[in-house]
Formats: C-alpha cells, sequence, structure tokens
C-alpha cells in the first residue's frame, strides 16, 4: 500500500509536469478568491496590495517553496504575431526567512525555458503590449527564451508600528530564433520597489509603496550565411519602413513608475475590508541605430493607468464565508512618430467590474466555493496611420466554482471550475468568447516538515461565432513546500 | 510621517511632469490628387498630351513602394497616406505604338500630415525594350588585396514575352572626356551617345532567334565566370553565371567552357571588360547600330545607366536613356546596387536604383 501511494505521488508529479504558473491552493479550486480564506490571499497591504513593508508581519513562519512547473498551449485562435503555441518548462525558489525583530527576508529565483512554436514573423518577446511599433522579418519560426529571474525583499519595523520593505528584482532572457533571420534577443528586465506601511491602530493598517520597472530588449537578425537579412519596422499595422542589411538591430526600452496605496480595515473579528489603488507612468522607446554609437529614437508609445480595488471578506459562521469585490480600472495609451512627431496610436480602456463569492463548509472534510463577478468594458481606439477607429463596449461574465475534500492524513483533493463570457476580447479580438478553464489538485503532507501541493488545470477560449477556432492550454504545477532548511 | 508622505508626494508630481504630452497632429491622414497626362505625339514636333487612363503609378517612399492606377480620366486619388516624401513615377504603353512607353515621374514631393498634395505628371516618350539593365555589382568584396574581378551585370525581362539577346550589345562609355561632355553625352547632338570605351556583344545578330531570355528572368553576365570564393572568400560565386565577357583579343583572359560568352568587338581593348569600381556608365544596346565609333543611336539603345559615388559629380548620360544616376555603394565593400523593384525602370535611376549591402546575382 505504501509502494502504491509513493507511485501515485511520482506519477502525480510526472503528470504535473507536463504543463506554467503560479502554484497555490486557489488556483486548484478555479481561481475562486473573493469569498474564501486562504493565507495566500489575505487582504493585507503585502498579499492584496504587493506592498513589501507589510512581508514582516505577513510571514512568520520559515519556508521554502520549490515549484517546477511546465504547460503547452496551442490552437488556431490567436493574433497575427503569435505563436502557434507556446511550450513552457520552469522551476522556482521561494524562500522566506523571519528573522525576529531584525526583519523578514524573502528571497526568490526562477529559471524559465520557452519555446514558441511558429512564431510568425515577429522579433519582439510582446508584441501586444499596446506600442504602435512591430518589429517583423519574413518567416515563421520557433523562438526559444530562457533565463533566470531573481528578487529578493526585506521588510522590517522602521518605528513603532512603522514598517518598511524593498525588493529588488532581475530578470534575464536569451531568445533564439531557429530560422531565418536567426534574431537573437537579449531582454533585460531590472526593478525596485519600495514601501511603508502604517498600523494605525490595531485594526487598520495604511500603506503606499513606489514601484519602478526598466526593461531593455536588444534585438539583432543577422544571417548566419553572412547574406543579408531583411526587416521591417512597422509603424502602426500598415505600413512599414524595410531595413536590410548583414545585421539588423533594434532596441526597445520600457520604463515603469507605479504608486500604490492600501488601505486595511478590520472592521470586527469577522468582517475585513480593503482598498488598494494604483496609478502607473510607464513609456517605451523604439531605439534605431544610426552610426556605429548613436541611437536614434523611432518610437515613443506612452502609458498611464490608474486602478482601485475593494474586496470585503465577512466569516458569518465557523463554517461560511462572503466576501464581495469592486474594481475600477483605466489605461491610456498613445504612440508616435518621434521624428515626426505625429500621433500614430491613441487608446483608451475603462473597466468596472463587481463580484461576489461565498465558501462553504458542508461537512468537516467537504468545503465547496462560488464566486460570480460582472464586468463592463468600454474601449475607444484610434489608429489613425491605420485609419481604423473602434468604439467597443463589453459585459464580461466570471462564474468559479470549487470545492476541497479533506481526506484521511490530512490530505487535501482539490477541483474547480471556472467560465469567463466576454462580449468582447480585447486582447485577441473574438466576439462572444467563452473560456473554460478546469482545476484538479491535491495537497499532500509528505511529513512534518514537507508539504506538496499540485494541480493541472486545462482551459478552452474559442470565440463564440466560430466553434472550430479555439486555444486550450494545459498546464500542472508543483510546489514542494520544506518547512525547514 | 509627515516627511513620508511628503516624500512620496514629491515622487508623484515629479513622475507625473515628467511625462510627455501626445503630438496634437495625427498621422495617416495625408491626401495626393494626382493628374498623369502623357505625350502621344508620334510625327509632329509640338507635344500632345492625353490623360494617361488606367497607367501604373509608382509611389516611393520611405514606407517602400506603393503600386496604383490611374482612372479613366487619368486621375489618382489617394486618401489616408502617411506622412512622407514621395517619389512618384507614371507608366503606360503608347496607345498607338506598343514600342514606346510613356513615363513620367516627379521626385521628392513633400506630403505633409493632414494636407492634400496635388500635382500634374507629364511623361515623355521612352522605348518600350522589354529588358532592362536589373543589377551592376562593381566595386569588389571586402579585401585588402585590390580584389574586384568578380564583377557583373544583370538584365531582367521585364515584359510578359520572350526576347531574344542574339547580336545585342554592352558597353562601358567612360571616354568623351577631353573637352567633351563627358560620358554618354550626345556630343554635337547628333542623336547618338559618346564615348565607348568598350563593347561586347552576343552571338548573333539583331533579331535573330537563338538566344531566348524568357519573361520575368535574370541574365547574369558575369566579367569572369568562375567561383570567386576560391580567390577572396567574401566573393561571389560566379560560376553558374548565364552569359561570360570573354575577350578573344586578350592573352590571359580566362574562358569557363561552360558559359556561354560575350565576345570583344573592339580589338584594340585587350583586356577583359571591367568597369569602374565607382563610377561609370554601362549601356544596352541591341546591336542594330553597326557604327559604334562614332556614338551610340539614341534609337538603339534598350536600356543605360550612370553609376557614381558622389552626388555632386557629374551627371553625363544623355536624359534621353536616363535622367538620374545611381548611387554606387563604396569600393571593395561587397554592396552591389540595383533597381528597387525588378526591371521598374522610369528613367531615372536616381528613383529606380538603390545601392544594397550584398550583390544578388540571379535573383532579387
Amino acid at each position: 500500500m505504501k509502494k502504491q501511494f509513493y507511485l501515485f505521488v511520482l506519477f502525480w508529479i510526472l503528470i504535473s509536469t507536463l504543463s506554467p504558473a503560479q502554484q497555490s491552493r486557489l488556483s486548484s479550486l478555479g481561481g475562486l478568491s473573493i469569498g474564501i480564506e486562504d493565507k495566500d490571499n489575505l487582504l493585507t497591504p503585502f498579499d492584496f496590495g504587493n506592498n513589501p513593508a507589510w512581508l514582516f508581519m505577513d510571514e512568520k513562519e520559515t519556508y521554502l517553496n520549490i515549484s517546477p512547473a511546465i504547460s503547452n498551449s496551442w490552437g488556431s485562435y490567436h493574433r497575427k504575431y503569435d505563436s502557434e503555441g507556446d511550450m513552457y518548462y520552469g522551476t522556482s525558489f521561494k524562500g522566506i526567512k523571519p528573522l525576529g525583530q531584525l526583519g523578514t527576508f524573502l528571497g526568490y529565483t526562477s529559471y524559465d525555458y520557452e519555446i514558441r512554436r511558429n512564431y510568425n514573423r515577429t522579433l519582439k518577446y510582446d508584441s501586444y503590449s499596446g506600442e504602435a511599433f512591430f518589429f517583423v522579418d519574413t518567416t515563421a519560426g520557433n523562438f526559444h527564451y530562457n533565463g533566470p529571474k531573481v528578487n529578493l525583499m526585506y521588510s522590517w519595523e522602521l518605528l513603532d508600528n512603522l514598517y518598511a520593505g524593498g525588493s529588488v528584482t532581475y530578470q534575464l532572457l536569451d531568445g533564439l530564433k531557429k530560422v531565418y533571420t536567426y534574431a537573437k534577443t537579449i531582454y533585460r528586465n531590472v526593478g525596485g520597489n519600495f514601501g511603508l506601511a502604517y498600523e494605525l491602530d490595531k485594526d487598520i493598517v495604511i500603506g503606499a509603496h513606489y514601484t519602478f520597472f526598466d526593461t531593455q530588449e536588444s534585438i539583432e537578425a543577422a544571417d548566419v550565411n553572412l547574406l543579408e537579412v531583411e526587416t521591417f519596422n512597422y509603424r502602426g499595422e500598415t505600413y512599414f519602413v524595410p531595413d536590410r542589411g548583414s545585421s539588423v538591430t533594434q532596441k526597445i526600452r520600457k520604463k515603469s513608475s507605479t504608486f500604490s496605496g492600501q488601505l486595511f480595515y478590520q472592521v470586527m473579528d469577522e468582517l475585513q475590508a480593503a482598498i488598494q489603488t494604483n496609478y502607473s507612468l510607464a513609456n517605451s522607446k523604439v531605439l534605431i541605430p544610426e552610426g556605429s554609437f548613436k541611437e536614434v529614437e523611432e518610437g515613443y508609445a506612452s502609458f498611464e493607468s490608474f486602478d482601485v480595488q475593494f474586496k470585503s471578506q465577512y466569516k458569518i459562521d465557523e463554517n461560511f464565508t462572503a466576501g464581495c469585490y469592486a474594481a475600477y480600472a483605466s489605461r491610456d495609451s498613445w504612440s508616435r512618430h518621434s521624428h515626426k512627431n505625429l500621433l500614430l496610436w491613441d487608446w483608451n480602456i475603462n473597466n468596472v467590474s463587481v463580484g461576489v463569492g461565498s465558501s462553504y463548509k458542508v461537512t468537516q472534510e467537504l468545503m465547496v466555493g462560488i464566486d460570480y463577478m460582472l464586468g463592463w468594458k468600454k474601449i475607444d481606439s484610434t489608429k489613425y496611420i491605420d485609419n481604423r477607429a473602434a468604439y467597443l463596449n463589453s459585459n464580461d461574465h466570471t462564474f468559479r466554482l470549487g470545492a476541497e475534500y479533506k481526506m484521511l492524513g490530512n490530505v487535501f483533493l482539490r477541483g474547480g471550475y471556472s467560465l469567463n463570457m466576454d462580449e468582447y476580447d480585447i486582447y485577441y479580438g473574438g466576439e462572444n468568447v467563452k473560456n473554460h478553464s478546469f482545476t484538479l489538485g491535491i495537497g499532500l503532507p509528505i511529513n512534518e516538515s514537507i508539504l506538496l501541493d499540485s494541480h493541472i488545470n486545462y482551459s478552452k477560449i474559442s470565440p463564440g461565432n466560430n466553434s472550430a477556432i479555439a486555444r486550450s492550454f494545459l498546464g500542472a504545477f508543483v510546489t514542494v513546500r520544506l518547512n525547514s532548511f | 510621517m509627515k516627511k513620508i508622505s511628503s516624500v512620496f508626494l514629491f515622487l508623484l508630481l515629479g513622475l507625473i511632469s515628467c511625462q510627455e504630452e501626445p503630438p496634437v497632429v495625427p498621422d495617416g491622414n495625408s491626401k495626393i490628387n494626382l493628374m498623369a497626362l502623357g505625350d502621344t505625339t508620334l510625327v509632329d514636333s509640338i507635344p500632345h498630351f492625353i490623360p494617361m487612363q488606367n497607367a501604373k503609378v509608382i509611389l516611393s517612399s520611405e514606407y517602400g513602394l506603393m503600386i496604383k492606377y490611374t482612372d479613366q480620366n487619368g486621375s489618382l486619388i489617394l486618401e489616408g497616406l502617411p506622412a512622407a516624401a514621395y517619389s512618384i513615377s507614371v507608366r503606360m504603353p503608347h496607345p498607338l505604338n506598343e514600342n514606346i512607353l510613356l513615363v513620367g515621374n516627379i521626385r521628392d514631393v513633400q506630403v505633409s500630415p493632414a494636407q492634400v498634395t496635388a500635382d500634374t505628371i507629364f511623361a515623355e516618350q521612352v522605348a518600350n525594350t522589354g529588358i532592362a539593365i536589373n543589377e551592376i555589382y562593381a566595386g569588389g568584396p571586402l579585401n585588402n588585396i585590390f580584389f574586384f574581378y568578380d564583377q557583373f551585370i544583370e538584365l531582367y525581362n521585364y515584359s510578359d514575352e520572350i526576347k531574344y539577346v542574339d547580336g545585342m550589345i554592352v558597353t562601358r562609355v567612360s571616354g568623351n572626356n577631353d573637352g567633351g561632355q563627358g560620358p554618354g553625352a550626345d556630343e554635337g547632338n547628333d542623336g547618338d551617345i559618346d564615348g565607348v570605351t568598350y563593347i561586347f556583344k552576343f552571338p548573333g545578330k539583331p533579331g535573330e532567334t537563338n538566344y531566348p531570355f524568357y519573361p520575368h528572368t535574370f541574365l547574369v553576365l558575369a566579367s569572369t565566370a568562375v567561383n570567386h570564393k576560391n580567390v577572396v572568400s567574401t566573393s561571389y560565386d560566379l560560376s553558374n553565371a548565364d552569359w561570360e565577357f570573354y575577350n578573344q583579343f586578350s592573352a590571359s583572359d580566362f574562358d569557363n567552357p561552360n558559359v556561354k560568352n560575350l565576345i570583344n568587338i573592339r580589338s584594340d581593348r585587350t583586356v577583359d571588360f571591367l568597369i569602374n569600381l565607382v563610377s561609370d556608365v554601362i549601356v544596352l544596346g541591341s546591336g542594330v547600330d553597326p557604327l559604334w565609333e562614332d556614338g551610340l543611336d539614341l534609337p538603339t539603345v534598350i536600356d543605360g545607366v550612370q553609376y557614381k559615388s558622389s552626388v555632386t559629380s557629374r551627371k553625363t548620360l544623355d536624359a534621353r536613356v536616363d535622367k538620374g544616376f545611381a548611387q554606387s555603394p563604396p569600393k571593395y565593400s561587397g554592396k552591389s546596387m540595383r533597381r528597387r523593384e525588378p526591371g521598374v525602370d522610369t528613367n531615372d535611376a536616381t528613383l529606380d536604383w538603390e545601392p544594397i549591402p550584398f550583390a544578388t546575382p540571379g535573383f532579387h
């Protein structure tokens, strides 16, 4: 029996590592998040607002999470410059070390490997980040990206009831296109985050933090046979400037700054509420070499976003928790042709969403949960250079169902289902899009100091008007938690 | 606490003030109103312009080429264009004589954002031969031993019918300098171009049909049809060239027996057909003018190109053959020069040609 048990564990790890993402209990419960209690989904400034200052108060235990993940996506529902499918492998390590009154340390590192199959013409890592600039060649081919990411975070009590925290992030990706133009990419991302949180009294915490990112993507297309390569710098989606040479390079530089604020209020023992808000300014520059040392700005894109989120949870009794959620987000962006200072694109998206959810312990062993969210999107996009304009409204619905069953020996079986119905999919352009997602997971204590958490996720997204077009995703995620190391 | 709040507020305000404002003028809303008129006079000396119906219009800008057609009134209206400097060429066959093309162009039309640009193109008559010089590789490969013997000239049949190269001539026109108007000029205004220094011919006589040139294909004419990579690794393999210049009066000119020859018809020239690395005039003739010594008669010229490295140096090739010049790449750079589009010849090499980083013998 023991042998069969370990074989089952081994089998589960293997199928889990057959597909990317975040490992958590909620992920395996269909993504439930509104009316459910979870230690990784608190309403505190750290969990709800990503404020590093509250790490000190949130994390009191030492642990190390080792999280391998694998995923695959495929299908015909994609955009022009998307791949036919993505294969992703990665492993991350996340360790928390409370140092008593000295503070709390969080270390995170990961190494990711991504294969984009038949990545169509584009040479950029992220072709659809809202800029009016595309850098493409003439071929579709596999693109491989791989590299590490490191994040270090530290939080401590600066003064009585005043907590400070900061983090630095460094990410490096090497990309290589496996066919002509054999483009090589070096993607570097440096970021930092500094925050403060103040405990006004035992029930109220306010926080603020500042986050910045500086990303640079250097792309060099050069044929190994020393013949010329031909690339195209698109301004908008219609007009492009061809470029030819034995080696063609481009640099994309992005900077982002975000101010965030949080308020956490423990209204009573059973009721808590939190608000968090972000205001972000970012820009992206496309730089093209002129001569040996000089780079000129070919294009510039500006991004401004604001969002505010409210979430509250009420524990009606020992077995019943209910929650509600509301959010508003606004994103504005414009792109210009820098040399002539002409406006190319201008778009704005406003988003309002409200949701309710609850979880209920039917028995001591069985817990079920449900979320429902209703969203409204308003999109106003003018692509001047392409002579295209879009004014769209979309009503979106999200249902989530999850169940958790406690077996003998604190073994948990989890399952979930979610359905997103978007009247208009702003990412892929489909109408009446449905996304069905199924999850299945297990929480398995190996012994007192080792816990295995794993889940697999299958989802399929397709526009309502054409069932033959769809994109599927299969992912498996494992987290081995070591409570002492 | 107040100090900390002030720091955050200061950072926020600083950040907002650094954010740039969007441009007030959008791109993509320019308009061009074009009228194309062609001179159809056949016998009279007074031009007779008619609207060029369904004429091919080629707009060249930093965004590449755009090909459109005029309407029944010889008019073309283009809306929603991005702002740029456009060079516009119009061409169509003469309505009464298919051996004549009506060709007109205007250069560097500045099309501003949100503006309507109106212009008229007056097209002139040029010979419609169906064959164009498509690429000239003259400068030699990357090397430090002054190697440039991998030169070639590429022809393109842009017509929809088989042409025959029997008896055609390829000339280097670099004479007529001492006291003359320069290579390729019509010295004395007697209807020919002067300064022929080298003249090689295809086998046979004009009008014969032994050497077909198929539609929409290339012919590579190599100075020496060998694999030059064996000498200089950065050079080109021309062992599969279609034709080779072979000087039968030279004791040292190598002849690849697998490649057909153009032979020298100037016995006083005893070296291979080599052209200047950065500046020269190349003319392709039908070969029906047997007296090249007094100049090549203009009606026998199929195509001609002058290339030079400096925009300030003299343009000497007669404008009836070509009004512009091709910009040549630096010597010993391995670069070449060719038409932007295969065979698209508006008789203005400045518009039609561009330097390219690598030679493309036999393809485009």
